[in-house]
């Protein structure tokens, strides 16, 4: 079992080396042109160039990200309590929710600019829009899936209302809850670089003028941090719920 | 000991009538069991003595809100984020429990000793088998001393081994602790509604108790008594009069 995970890992590792090395041949001998595609050398020259800019924009980007998924986990999870206690509300504003997930995020970051101004308001606004859904949606679906048993055994002990959500449904929803955070980070970084295209700053800032000024390694360079920055979001929300979630 | 009367239980589904006019008598003290098959009502009627289906006409000899009720259910419903002893202390501190958190403590222990359990007490449900989960969900209803336990085919899904010993825990513990007035036990299985109770009561399909026994056996049942010629024989005797009840074909006995 071990020795196939190492050899699997091994087998990985060695694809993208492989595909780097490849990459950087076709490059190199201008099979293709680097106005299209930089080397990844030139790619790691770029950061070893602009470390300054990249560090700012990659700061930048991953503060309005932790604000834009934590005031969407807040709203969400608002809105699925009070969806879960009073069904009226739900039947009343849950279709305002599906309409307002329906509506492309980059039609209406325009409008976010004339409303927010350029800067963190918009950028922030931008990824709650993209990933406030997949968190009130998923949370939903926790809270309505506490098993029945579960529930009557509750009511048997007369547990309180506290009782009911603090030891039954928030726990028994912790699973869907993370599943929709890990969407939500997918969508909530591309919302923030949505964000940052129009109303400037950060690594969408950058891509931005980067794109502008025919830099394309930085243009390279600056997705690849915002991958980077997935990457380490989803390895967090991994830890924690390997920590706080038990099958 | 005094009668107890259940009387006239009613109970319908949209147009399905499950229960209708089922009345049933029993003893303080008793394990009472409740046979029938798949869809005859006795779930329902199991959960309506345990207050979580209301009736719709009749009377029942306890007011089941006034009453310190536990259920087993069918399956274990343990909290799968908590230990086995922190699922055993779970009724205490629903029930907001007067008792302090070391006598709180020394009684989960104790029913985890009286399952088998005491050395799995700090497993989570993930790393128990379902024979270790049904023992720490038996716990948990026992842990409270209740004055009626509600048990729900709590052995249906367990291999025979694991389900015969729990079979005769429970019959141990309930001729143990005097404290429980009554086991309501719901079984479609002949050979554990006849080992496990002390009065056997057969429904029909018409949610109907159609045939009632009353078991003279010894209190305590071990695995001699499984073996023994008289309980044997009742099972036999009882079973194809129970089983034309039941709508089975005839026994393999």
């Amino acid at each position: 079992m071990k020795d196939s995970k190492n050899l699997s890992s091994f087998l990985s590792f060695a694809f993208m080396l492989t595909v780097l090395f490849l990459w950087e041949i076709l490059c190199f001998t201008k099979v293709i042109p680097n106005y299209l595609l930089p080397s990844p050398f030139e790619i790691l020259n770029s950061y070893r160039f602009d470390f300054v800019e990249y560090q700012r924009a990659f700061f930048s980007t991953f503060e309005n990200v932790l604000q834009g998924l934590a005031l969407s986990f807040v709203l969400s999870s608002i809105l699925a309590l009070l969806f879960s206690w009073f069904p009226r509300i739900k039947q009343a504003v849950l279709p305002l929710c599906l309409f307002f997930q329906t509506v492309p995020l980059i039609a209406i970051a325009p409008l976010m600019v004339i409303w927010l101004g350029f800067g963190k308001p918009t950028v922030i606004a931008s990824c709650v829009v993209v990933s406030f859904f997949p968190i009130l949606a998923n949370l939903m679906l926790g809270l309505s899936q506490t098993s029945k048993s579960s529930l009557e055994l509750f009511q048997l002990y007369r547990a309180s209302r506290q009782d009911l959500l603090f030891k039954l449904q928030i726990p028994s929803s912790l699973p869907s809850l993370f599943a929709g955070l890990e969407i939500a980070v997918g969508l909530g970084i591309v919302g923030a670089l949505v964000g940052e295209f129009v109303a400037g700053g950060g690594l969408g800032g950058l891509i931005d003028s980067a794109r502008t000024q025919q830099k394309i390694e930085m243009v390279f360079g600056a997705v690849l941090l915002s991958s980077f920055m997935g990457g380490v979001l989803i390895a967090t929300l991994h830890f924690f719920r390997s920590k706080m979630v038990r099958s | 000991m005094p009668d107890f009367l259940a009387q006239d239980l009613s109970k319908k589904f949209e147009r399905r009538q499950v229960l209708k006019n089922l009345s049933f008598r029993y003893q303080s003290r008793e394990i009472v069991c409740f046979l029938g098959a798949s869809g005859c009502g006795k779930s329902t009627l199991l959960r309506i003595l345990a207050g979580l289906e209301k009736l719709d006409s009749g009377k029942l000899p306890f007011d089941s809100q006034k009453q310190k009720l536990s259920m087993v259910f069918q399956e274990p419903t343990l909290l799968a984020w908590r230990t086995g002893l922190e699922n055993i202390l779970l009724p205490f501190e629903l029930e907001k429990s007067r008792l302090s958190s070391p006598e709180q403590q020394k009684k989960s222990q104790d029913v985890l000793d009286q399952v088998g359990l005491s050395a799995s007490a700090d497993n989570y449900p993930d790393q128990m088998s379902g024979g270790m989960k049904m023992r720490i969900s038996l716990a948990r209803a026992l842990v409270r001393e209740p004055d009626l336990m509600m048990m729900d085919e709590p052995f249906s899904a367990l291999d025979e081994l694991t389900r015969e010993d729990l079979q005769s825990i429970t019959r141990k513990i309930f001729v143990q602790t005097e404290a429980i007035q009554n086991i309501f036990f719901v079984t479609h299985s002949l050979t554990e509604a006849f080992f496990i109770s002390d009065r056997v009561l057969v429904m029909n399909v018409r949610g109907q108790i159609e045939l009632e026994l009353v078991l003279n056996f010894p209190e305590e049942r071990s695995l001699e008594f499984r073996n023994s010629d008289q309980y044997r024989q009742s099972v036999r005797d009882s079973s194809i009069q129970i089983r034309k009840i039941l709508g089975e074909k005839p026994p393999y006995l």
